[in-house]
């Protein structure tokens, strides 16, 4: 174990603890013709965003990302549970979308008009629009404002998308896998502006950043949603959720004692050892079991391979949500 | 929002009035020539109209093309209104910015409307005033009562608003563009074969064989022989005592003098307008059908 | 301008890290104070990170007295830590940097030559207790 002191819990900035986004049982469900079964793409999910955060969306392909961000800004009507998004439901009024920036995952742009034009447009559906800023916004990147954003390659386009987003000044930011399809180079300017933006807006802009490449979210990210099979599994600061983390290891033994006071996630035995991976809901008191941290792309894993026992409902199991730390 | 619409379409709305300024100046000058032509046709008695119109047959050929506009506003404006829209997602790009969906669909179809309207209105006008400097006198005559008037507003309205009730239920153009031309077809088909003579009573009057049937102005929706006030069905036999007539003007006089006539049905040109408005109600009241579901679909689907 | 680097996948926290390099700049006498540290959106624009991550280093830095943020204007640095004075801190850079230099020919990897450091600083530090 490193001497290396732990990190602090993240303070929230002085009087903001206001959420940016919190859903209860919220769930979405998609008829396929009137005898097929219909298929639930979000399920009971219930999770809390608090705002000035930049909150990481993890899960597999399939697993309600992008639903849970369209039920978000409204592009979808959920079908149970209730979403507050900025402290209303999200609604199609002028009012509302002047605060909540969306940015599919195709990057849906005019592919025929120059950057400049998409500028145009935003200042002309945009009562709040930042002309200045997202002008220089772009500029400082080195893209050519008269250019066809069909021709800009795939970072530059998303860079155009994301300044569009941005120009408006919300106060919510959501993006869906914004970088999947860009090369490492790319990614990074993306988050660099991203971040430099959140900087700027000093607290009063949050994002909702979905990606299934946990790195990124570990460097820009603060607070972390993971997403299985539609439900949550964990929706935390990533601070906590570090350290709350744990990997155990010791000589082959019963894992029902520590089952019973923390969560389990995996367990690994062979002859000789046993592993678990867990999530302390509590200190560890039994010294006799080696102790790791775990990166967060192993943590990550476990939760996409994590299976609840049967009886998730009751007992100490995961349910659908892991509320750790300050959040409540 | 305004320069939205407008960027988005600009380049359809532009090409469509500039082809209707092309046309409208060669209607105009070929009708002031046309008819000076025809003046002085009157006065001369070696000259007959038809011979002057045979002069202008490239033109009467493109003005009778003209009742394929309807359709084109369908197909290029109509589908560009939703069926690209939704198939680009650039929808999804216009509803997150800070307008509602409402406020963007109804400003969208309300100033792609307005554009057919004038657009059509315009062409409509220029057809109506080049066709009334011909000699042909008879509104109904071919397709001039769907290229003259109003019902080529009703038309074109009617497949703007049928490719956009199209377009926001498939999303996807190329399925839009089959539904509307056989939508569209469909109903002129059902009309001009149909509905059109059914929808104002017609008149009936007794006239007899030969050249002085014709009713000018009028629209002969159908013709039955009477034999001595009878309907005929079926083959008629000609009568014996007509059998050994030679020229067409005796065998005529011959068969009126047996009782033989025809008992017309037709539509007088006093009821042209009627007729007009009436269709035209009928493509307008469909139109509104179809953008009523156009806004329903739009706004109750997720995006 | 002071431009910070960060090691990812490393066990020290990233804020650590910040941390550190802002003493060992003004240590060596490339902050000075009075000088201005790099703002919150500069970092995180050059380094892609989390702008709390930044402010908790800075604000880390504040509580050690090594650094002054005024609203508005930016954080700037207020006095040299407690250490070698700049000479002496230049000397052992340039042996260290030797010395690197030398482990590498040997053979040694970063990582390797980290936990030989951490064995000698803790058998040093049984030294100074026995």
């Amino acid at each position: 174990m490193t001497a290396w002191a732990k990190p602090a819990a993240t303070e929230p900035a002085a009087g903001n603890q206001h959420l940016a986004v919190a859903t209860s049982g919220l769930g979405k469900q998609y008829t396929r013709g009137l005898r097929a079964r219909s298929k639930w793409a979000l399920r009971d999910c219930t999770l809390e965003v608090p705002e000035g955060r930049i909150c990481g969306l993890v899960g597999a392909n399939g697993a309600g990302k992008t639903t849970l961000l369209r039920l978000l800004v409204g592009l979808a009507r959920p079908s149970a549970g209730d979403v507050q998004v900025l402290g209303q439901r999200p609604s199609d009024s002028g009012q509302f979308l002047r605060e909540v920036g969306y940015l599919a995952q195709d990057i849906p742009t005019f592919r025929r008009w120059s950057v400049t034009d998409h500028l145009r447009m935003g200042a002309a559906l945009n009562p709040s629009w930042d002309a200045v800023a997202t002008r220089e916004r772009i500029q400082s990147l080195d893209i050519p404002l008269d250019q066809r954003v069909g021709t800009l390659s795939g970072g530059q386009r998303a860079q155009v998308a994301l300044a569009l987003a941005l120009g408006k000044r919300p106060r919510l930011l959501l993006l869906d896998e914004p970088v999947a399809a860009l090369d490492p180079l790319a990614r990074r300017d993306f988050l660099s502006t991203l971040g430099a933006a959140v900087a700027e807006a000093e607290g009063h802009l949050t994002v909702i950043l979905s990606s299934h490449l946990v790195a990124d979210l570990e460097r820009i990210c603060d607070h972390l949603i993971v997403l299985a099979n539609s439900r949550t599994m964990l929706a935390a600061d990533l601070d906590d959720v570090i350290a709350s983390h744990r990997v155990l290891t010791s000589t082959r033994r019963d894992v029902g004692p520590i089952d019973r006071q923390h969560t389990v996630l995996r367990v690994e035995q062979t002859q000789r050892q046993t592993r678990m991976w867990v999530r302390l809901e509590g200190p560890l008191t039994d010294p006799t079991w080696d102790s790791d941290e775990l990166s967060l792309e192993e943590i990550v894993l476990s939760y996409l391979e994590y299976h609840p026992p049967a009886d998730a409902d009751r007992g100490p199991g995961i349910t659908n949500v892991a509320h750790l730390g300050g959040v409540s | 929002m305004t320069w939205l619409i407008w960027r988005q379409h600009r380049m359809q709305v532009g090409v469509a009035f500039a082809i209707l300024a092309a046309l409208s100046i060669l209607l105009w000058v070929t009708g002031l020539d046309m008819s000076h032509s025809l003046r002085g046709c009157k006065a001369s008695p070696t000259c007959s109209g038809g011979d002057i119109m045979n002069k202008y047959r490239a033109v009467t050929t493109i003005v009778n093309i003209t009742v394929a506009v309807p359709l084109l506003f369908g197909i290029f404006w109509g589908t560009s209104l939703m069926a690209r829209e939704f198939e680009t997602s650039t929808h999804v790009l216009a509803w997150t910015q800070s307008i509602s969906r409402r406020q963007w669909l109804n400003r969208k179809l309300l100033a792609l409307l307005a554009a057919t309207v004038l657009c059509s209105a315009g062409l409509a006008a220029i057809v109506t005033w080049w066709w009334g400097q011909t000699s042909n006198s008879n509104r109904f005559d071919g397709a001039r009562f769907q290229i003259e008037g109003v019902t080529p507003i009703a038309y074109s309205i009617f497949a703007v608003a049928l490719a956009a009730a199209a377009g926001a239920i498939l999303r996807r153009s190329l399925a839009t563009l089959g539904v509307t031309i056989f939508g569209f077809a469909a109903m002129q088909v059902l009309m001009n074969s149909y509905l059109r003579s059914h929808l104002v009573h017609p008149l009936t009057a007794l006239t007899p064989l030969g050249p002085d049937n014709d009713i000018p102005g009028a629209w002969i929706i159908g013709r039955e022989l009477l034999i001595n006030g009878r309907a005929t069905k079926g083959i008629v036999q000609l009568p014996a005592q007509c059998a050994g007539t030679k020229s067409r003007p005796d065998m005529n006089g011959c068969l009126s003098e047996s009782g033989y006539q025809f008992a017309t049905k037709y539509l007088p040109s006093s009821r042209y307008w009627t007729l007009q408005y009436l269709e035209s109600g009928i493509y307008l009241a469909l139109a509104a059908l179809l953008i009523a579901t156009c806004v329903i679909v739009v706004r109750r689907r997720d995006a | 301008m002071l431009v910070f680097r960060l090691t990812t996948h490393s066990s020290v926290p990233a804020y650590v890290q910040i941390v550190q390099q802002v003493r060992q700049a003004l240590l060596a006498g490339v902050l000075r104070p009075g000088d201005r540290l790099p703002t919150v959106k500069d970092v995180v624009s050059e380094l892609a990170i989390n702008p709390n991550t930044v402010l908790k280093a800075y604000r880390e830095l504040e509580q050690e007295g090594l650094v002054e943020g005024r609203q508005g204007v930016g954080t700037f640095a207020l006095r040299r830590p407690d250490g070698p004075p700049p000479a002496a801190q230049a000397a052992l850079t340039r042996s260290l940097e030797r010395w690197i230099g030398k482990a590498r020919e040997a053979g040694f990897d970063d990582a390797g030559m980290e936990s030989l450091l951490r064995t000698c600083l803790m058998s040093s530090a049984d030294e100074a207790i026995a």
